[in-house]
């Protein structure tokens, strides 16, 4: 059997985009898109409107106990926490889903006995940032979450040095100049981001900074 | 700097996948509706659905760390990967496989119940200008894949009609959906390959 061309790719991008193939005919198309961008970029644009319909489509109520009985999928198959965690969440991954999911039961029924509520009654502030080389290039932006603490990384404009992946860390600077670490976390040339729960008062923030492992600050964000 | 109301999709979802507990609350929150909505609609079975759509939650967490923001946006991902679950359950299951009329009531027929436009707004009207436009033929087609988890040679038997008059269907749907829902990207010639449309 011949290698499948462009035009036989082409013509089958929507239903690689609808996911309709045969795993043969799926191998065969992929084994093409690792060596043509024309055609990935074909197939790509299949999937945005396969995306497109989806989006287009229903909202829908779920029954009642649909959020605990995330968590209480989530709590069976979280693994042990790694050693790297924050010391002052202290607990297994498995425990805090299963508080969660406690948690979230109260929640239900206390909404049940007092009527519905709206699903936005908890609006967090977020404050973002520009990431900045030395030499003055934007490269992303950091986002610092209030409520819940959150620290999200997006830096699209990175560039590797040498080789296609680096280790960081994040070094913020809070109010009196007390400083935190976050990380280490990778960036390669298909992840760029990077998000982290955060144990300190994200309010006070006054300086986030993208670290190496040498301490050569790639790039930071200043907040006022 | 500037403030936000809502924390944005991209950091709930690092936040989700670090396995913080908020923000686990806020991110099932946030999309839930939509999640099941997606996965009602291709199995037309509620307790599946469900099943389903807690399972897309938990496929979500597991690979959070993969998620790549420049190639889409939260919502799709995620309902990507609530159809794939769907459609993996009515192969797997052989639950009934959704019928034309059981499909959405607003995509099928073009009416989006008041709460559906709010949520939706612009991007569900353009999606249902764009299948309005296309021939009958090729609208069921693509809906029955969309959103049936049909093969093409499923939709061919559904419609009685060839398994090449199916493709036919599918592809040519799906070309001009493309162009008129991204025109800017439609470089390829929308050509029927032969055979019934």
């Amino acid at each position: 059997m011949r290698p499948a061309t462009c035009a036989d790719v082409q013509a089958l991008a929507p239903e690689v985009a609808l996911g309709l193939l045969s795993g043969a005919e799926r191998a065969e198309v992929y084994v093409h898109l690792q060596g043509c961008a024309g055609c990935r970029a074909v197939v790509d644009d299949m999937v945005g409107v396969v995306d497109d319909l989806l989006i287009a489509g229903p909202s829908v109520e779920p029954p009642p106990g649909f959020e605990s009985g995330v968590l209480d999928r989530l709590a069976a198959v979280a693994p042990t926490p790694a050693p790297a965690r924050p010391a002052s969440t202290g607990r297994r991954r498995a425990a805090r889903w299963m508080a969660l999911a406690a948690a979230v039961v109260l929640v239900v029924v206390g909404v049940f006995l007092v009527g519905r509520r709206s699903s936005t009654t908890r609006v967090p502030e977020v404050r973002t940032a520009s990431m900045v080389t030395p030499d003055g290039q934007r490269v992303g932006r950091v986002e610092l979450g209030r409520n819940p603490r959150t620290v999200f990384l997006a830096v699209p404009g990175w560039k590797p040095w040498g080789t296609d992946k680096a280790s960081y860390a994040l070094r913020v600077t809070l109010d009196g100049g007390h400083t935190e670490r976050l990380g280490p976390f990778p960036l390669t040339g298909s992840r760029t981001t990077w998000g982290s729960p955060a144990r300190f008062d994200t309010t006070k923030v006054r300086k986030v900074a993208m670290v190496d492992a040498a301490g050569y600050v790639y790039c930071s964000a200043t907040f006022t | 700097m500037r403030f936000m109301r809502e924390v944005s999709d991209e950091a709930l979802l690092a936040g989700y996948g670090a396995g913080d507990r908020d923000a686990a609350v806020a991110f099932v929150r946030r999309f839930q509706h939509r999640v099941f909505g997606v996965a009602v609609s291709v199995l037309h079975d509620g307790a599946l659905a469900e099943d389903v759509a807690q399972e897309a939650f938990v496929r979500a967490w597991r690979h959070a760390a993969a998620y790549d923001p420049r190639r889409g946006a939260v919502l799709p991902w995620l309902l990507t990967i609530t159809r794939n679950l769907a459609i993996d359950a009515v192969r797997a299951r052989r639950v009934r496989p959704v019928e034309l009329g059981d499909l959405p009531v607003s995509l099928a027929s073009g009416d989006p119940a008041p709460d559906e436009r709010s949520e939706t707004g612009d991007a569900f009207e353009r999606v249902q200008r764009s299948l309005r436009q296309l021939p009958v033929e090729q609208r069921r087609a693509v809906m029955l894949a969309a959103y049936g988890g049909r093969t093409a040679r499923e939709v061919g038997e559904a419609e009685g009609v060839p398994l090449g008059t199916a493709k036919t269907r599918i592809r040519t749907g799906m070309l001009r959906l493309r162009a008129s829902l991204r025109p800017e990207h439609a470089a390829m010639e929308d050509r029927p390959e032969g055979g019934a449309l």
